[in-house]
Parts: structure tokens; sequence; C-alpha cells
């Protein structure tokens, strides 16, 4: 399974965790994220395209299920409409990509910390929110979380979504599986619903304890959905 | 010395419980609290007074750019620019927007900064500026690009007025087949350049290597820090080969001249705090979007900007100590402006006389003042020699 962050950064939560004690589990930092350190020659979303089969290629990846949650589910859906006999499956978790007229995700770029918590999750003063999206980054994670924030940017910047997504969508036939927080109102469920109304062989799973992280906040019902979509997947594959 | 009046045209008219019922005064500050009846009598009082500093002996008048905001009212500098040109005949017009990076069309800047040069008989000096965070929310630009965009946008526009044209641009940003931009501004090679800065490292040493005039803005830093910043400028210069012209230190900086010490704080205290507790309330968001700035100068500035706006003052006194003004008597003021010259080696002065709700016969009193009794004492401090005069690329 290749696991794409979103515009935070490559961060290793408790949703990876259970995962991969029955996936192998690649999450591979984006271009700009982390130790990319230059964003040359990406300007949007097919330029990352062509780094993520570049990637398939360079790990030797057959067929993966590609799981992306928020910048990363938009990138995968990018993938998956140009390449989908690259992958095994698509995974979408509270994603950007769809521009739906008058649903527009909110401006993380405009929000503090404080602002945006609430929105992404559930219980924006627990321990996982507070640990998650802290109000101010501990020095040492700040150079990182600056980086970051450039690279979700350069992409995601008012308005992340690719107008012609949506219409493209019919051409990822792989099988399919949205998981939405319920309560995320950053990237609000309506486009998970137009995901799976535009995607093929898809299903829709919105979590009701969870927001806009359901690997961090509900950690076991996130994976129990993947779980079952990727066993699935076993079963009928050749 | 030279001194140019400087202006926001700040919106006089918040509420008065603004700063508790709004975390910013940008972006998405409801335009519902402008009324164009009033804006009507802001206008055209804020252009009267720039066009009295013309009759009382000013070297210029410097008009700004910001967007979707109540901080400055004046989103095209250049239509401020164009009703000056023609109701002045002598002062330099300072446009310090333009805000490069925000154009798809940087030949519109440079068409209409030579037309504003050529009417007004090679008056225009043309700022060139990255913008404040906030440009990029409001005009939908992506900050991560800001950079780039910038110092493209300002090669094509200088070569735009100084190459003969057609000539073909296909850059990153902007590709132009054709670029042949008619008028061709009036002063040779080109109007002066002005970069507005708040200490970025990297803008301050592309300045001195250009040798353009670098002006340290007055908002957003005490005046440690900012004499600092002209030192950085200075020693770029001789790293670059060459003893910076006073002029090529611009100094942005509020002041108030009263007939006494206590009677110009207790005029202008209040508007101040208008300026400081409204006009510069803003989210760190708005300001600082991923990319505008390095991140080693965030990281630098960050603590600087957040302990020390002057919006997170709340006593006269400290503002006083923060140097972010100089307010007072003539004496008063005449001795703190030369000990800042001597300090900083600044030959380009750019007070602000007009700051948040000030009445006009306050700004204009302050003005007269000032040029009765403080300019005369500055003028012969840190002039050039012209024959030493580097010319600008």
């Amino acid at each position: 399974m290749l696991w794409l962050h979103d515009t935070f950064g490559n961060r290793w939560s408790d949703g990876h965790n259970l995962l991969a004690k029955t996936h192998r589990v690649i999450a591979p930092s984006l271009p700009g994220f982390d130790d990319s350190t230059t964003l040359d020659g990406i300007d949007g979303p097919e330029d990352v395209v062509f780094w993520l089969v570049d990637l398939l290629e360079a790990l030797d990846l057959e067929r993966p299920v590609v799981l992306g949650c928020g910048l990363g589910g938009w990138m995968a859906a990018e993938l998956a409409v140009r390449y989908p006999e690259r992958l095994g499956g698509l995974v979408l978790v509270d994603a950007y990509g769809l521009k739906l007229d008058g649903d527009l995700p909110a401006d993380e770029f405009a929000l503090t910390r404080p602002m945006l918590r609430p929105l992404v999750f559930r219980e924006p003063d627990g321990v996982a929110a507070q640990a998650w999206l802290p109000d101010i980054d501990a020095p040492e994670q700040m150079e990182l979380t600056l980086h970051a924030r450039v690279a979700a940017a350069r992409l995601c910047w008012q308005f992340p979504s690719s107008p012609k997504l949506r219409r493209r969508l019919s051409r990822a036939r792989m099988p399919a599986l949205v998981v939405w927080g319920q309560h995320d109102q950053l990237v609000p469920p309506s486009h998970g619903e137009a995901y799976v109304e535009a995607l093929p062989q898809s299903r829709l799973a919105v979590l009701p304890d969870a927001s806009h992280y359901p690997y961090v906040e509900d950690t076991t019902a996130f994976a129990n959905e993947v779980s079952v979509f990727t066993r699935g997947l076993g079963a009928t594959s050749p | 010395m030279h001194v140019y009046v400087f202006h926001l045209m700040p919106w006089p008219h918040l509420p008065e419980d603004f700063s508790q019922t709004h975390d910013t005064a940008w972006v998405i500050c409801e335009n519902e609290l402008y009324d164009p009846q009033r804006g009507h009598e802001v206008y055209n009082r804020y252009l009267d007074e720039l066009e009295y500093a013309e009759e009382l002996g000013f070297d210029g008048v410097c008009v700004n750019e910001h967007h979707q905001n109540a901080y400055g009212l004046m989103p095209s500098p250049n239509i401020m620019a164009a009703c000056l040109a023609r109701r002045t005949s002598r002062v330099k017009l300072v446009i310090l927007g333009n805000v490069l990076t925000l154009y798809d069309h940087p030949l519109r800047v440079a068409e209409e900064l030579a037309m504003l040069d050529v009417v007004s008989g090679g008056r225009v000096v043309s700022g060139q500026v990255v913008g404040t965070g906030n440009e990029f929310f409001s005009y939908n630009v992506n900050p991560t690009y800001a950079r780039e965009r910038y110092h493209e946008a300002h090669e094509l526009i200088v070569k735009a007025w100084t190459t003969p044209g057609p000539f073909t641009w296909d850059g990153t940003h902007f590709r132009f087949r054709y670029v042949n931009v008619w008028p061709r501004p009036m002063q040779q090679p080109h109007p002066p350049i002005w970069v507005p800065g708040s200490g970025s490292r990297e803008t301050v040493e592309w300045v001195a290597q250009k040798r353009f005039t670098y002006m340290v803005l007055p908002t957003l830093a005490p005046y440690e820090l900012r004499a600092r910043t002209a030192e950085y400028f200075r020693e770029c210069c001789e790293r670059e080969g060459y003893t910076a012209r006073h002029e090529q230190i611009g100094w942005g900086i509020g002041v108030y001249v009263a007939d006494t010490d206590a009677q110009a704080v207790e005029e202008y205290e209040p508007h101040f705090w208008y300026y400081a507790k409204n006009l510069l309330r803003n989210r760190d968001t708005f300001q600082s979007p991923p990319g505008h700035s390095t991140i080693q100068s965030i990281l630098g500035a960050l603590e600087t900007r957040r302990t020390q706006r002057p919006g997170r003052f709340s006593t006269w006194e400290e503002i006083q100590k923060a140097g972010f003004v100089v307010v007072g008597s003539p004496a008063t003021v005449r001795d703190r402006l030369k000990e800042i010259a001597e300090h900083t080696g600044l030959g380009t002065l750019i007070p602000n006389f007009s700051v948040g709700n000030a009445p006009s016969h306050l700004t204009r009193k302050s003005m007269e003042l000032f040029a009765r009794e403080v300019m005369p004492a500055l003028r012969p401090i840190n002039v050039d020699e012209p024959a030493r005069q580097p010319a600008q690329v």
C-alpha cells in the first residue's frame, strides 16, 4: 500500500500503525515536503502524477493500493484517472481535488491553528488533536512545518481542486473506497459523495466519530474499513 | 537630505468596537464598513494634503498599494499618482506600489508608469514591491512564486523601458511575443527605482546589488531593528564595491509636530492607537502566507514580529521607546531626526504626517510646522555629491 499524506506533511499516525500490521505500508514524502528540498518543476497535479509514476517504477510496486489523505487523496485520484492500470485499488480519505459549485473547502492557509482545529477534529481540544495540530509547533518541528506549508501551498493555494477531475473519474475503474469523517468541515462529506458518484467501482464509508483525520481520531474504524476493502481485493484478484 | 511626504490613505471611520469584533482589517474585513459618501470626502482631503506638500516645499509625495483592506485605500496607486500629476508641478511622484507579483500583465505597469512619467515631465519614482502577504490572498496569486514572479516582472519592466522594441520575452511566468511599450519613459534610462522592505535579507542584498534605493518600512519593527537593516544595506553596498549614497537609504517614519512635546503627544496619540489597534490588526496567516518570505527570514523574524508589532504595545511610553514614531515639539523632532540621520546615514526621509483617523487640520498643522521649523535643519545633513552618482542599471 502506497500512503500519500496531506498538506501538513508526512507523519506516521496510529492509523499507519494499525494498517502496517496487515499491510506493507510505504509512505513517501511528496515533492517539497520533508527532505525534498526543491519544488522545481512541480507546478500542478500533473507534475506530481509523473513523479508518482517514477516512484512506482523505482520501487517496483506492482498494482499497489494507493491510499491518499487530503492533498494525497487528490494526487492519488489524478494518478488513477491517468494510469488506472497501475493501481490495484484506490482509497481516498477526506480528499481534496473536486470542484463542487458552492461547496468550496475551507481556506486552510487563511486560518490560524486554533481556528482550523475545530474544522478538522471532532474533539479539537483532545489530546490527539492538540498533538497533531498544536497552536505552535515545537521549535525542532518549526522549520519542517514551514517547509511543508510551502509545498502544500504550491499545489493547494485557495482552490485545491482540478476543475476537470470530476468528469475524468470514470476512467478510474479500479475498486475504490472513499472514507470520510462525518464531521469534516475542511473538506465536507459532500466531496466524498461526489467522488463515489463518479468513481465506477466505489463505496463510501462515512465515519461518524471522525472529522478530517479519521486515521488520527478514529483509528480503529478507519483501519477496519480499509482492511475490509483490501481483503475484498485479495478475494477477487486473479 | 530629501524629504518626501508619505500617505497611507487609511479608512478613518471604523466602528468604535472594531478591535473587539474583528481579527483583521484585511482581506475579509467586510467592505460594508466602507461608506462611499464619506469616502469621497476622505479621498479628496488626503489628496489635498499631498498637494499641500508641494506648496510647503517638500521634495516629493508618496502613494502606495494595498488591496481589500481598511489600512490603505489605494488599490491603484497609479490612479492616485495620475490625480496628483496634473495638480502638482514640481514634486516627485513616488509610487510605492506597484506590487509586481500581482499582475499577469507587467507590461501594463511599464506602460502606466511611462505615461505618468511623460505627463508629469519626468517626476515619477517607480516603487517596485513584492507586496504584503495579504495581497496574495486578495488577488489569488500563489505566494510560493512570489520571489520569482517579482524578479521576472522587474527584469521585464526595466527591459521594456530601456531596450528598443519590439522584442520577445519568453519567460517562466510571463510570455510576450511582442514587447514594444508606447510611450517610453521620459527619465533616461528609466525612472528611479525604490524598493520598500521590512528587513528581509535577500531583498536588502538584491537592492544593494542593483544600486536602487532601499526604503526601510516603518510599520512592523522598532527603531533598533530598522537601524540594523540600514547598516546591513550599507555593508552589502560595500560588498558590491561601492559606498551607498545617502539617498539610497530611505526611511519611512510616523512624524508629528506641535508647539510643545505635551501637545504633540496629546494630539497624536489617540489617532496612533486607531492605527495600531485597528488598521494593523491582522492574522498571522494573512501576513505571512507560505513562500512569501524565505523560511530563514521567517524563522529569524518570527519572534520579533510576534512581540514587537505596534499593536502589541499598550502604552505610549513603549511606543516612544521602541522608536516607531517621532512626535514632539519642533526642537524635539529636529534633534531626534538628526540623530537618526547621523546614526543610519539616511538621505531620503519619508515622514507620514497623517496617522489613523487624525483630522486633516492636525495633519496640515504638523506638516506646516515641520516644513518651517524642522526641514531647514535637516537639509544640509547627508547630502550626496552629484559626481559620485552611480548609474542605475
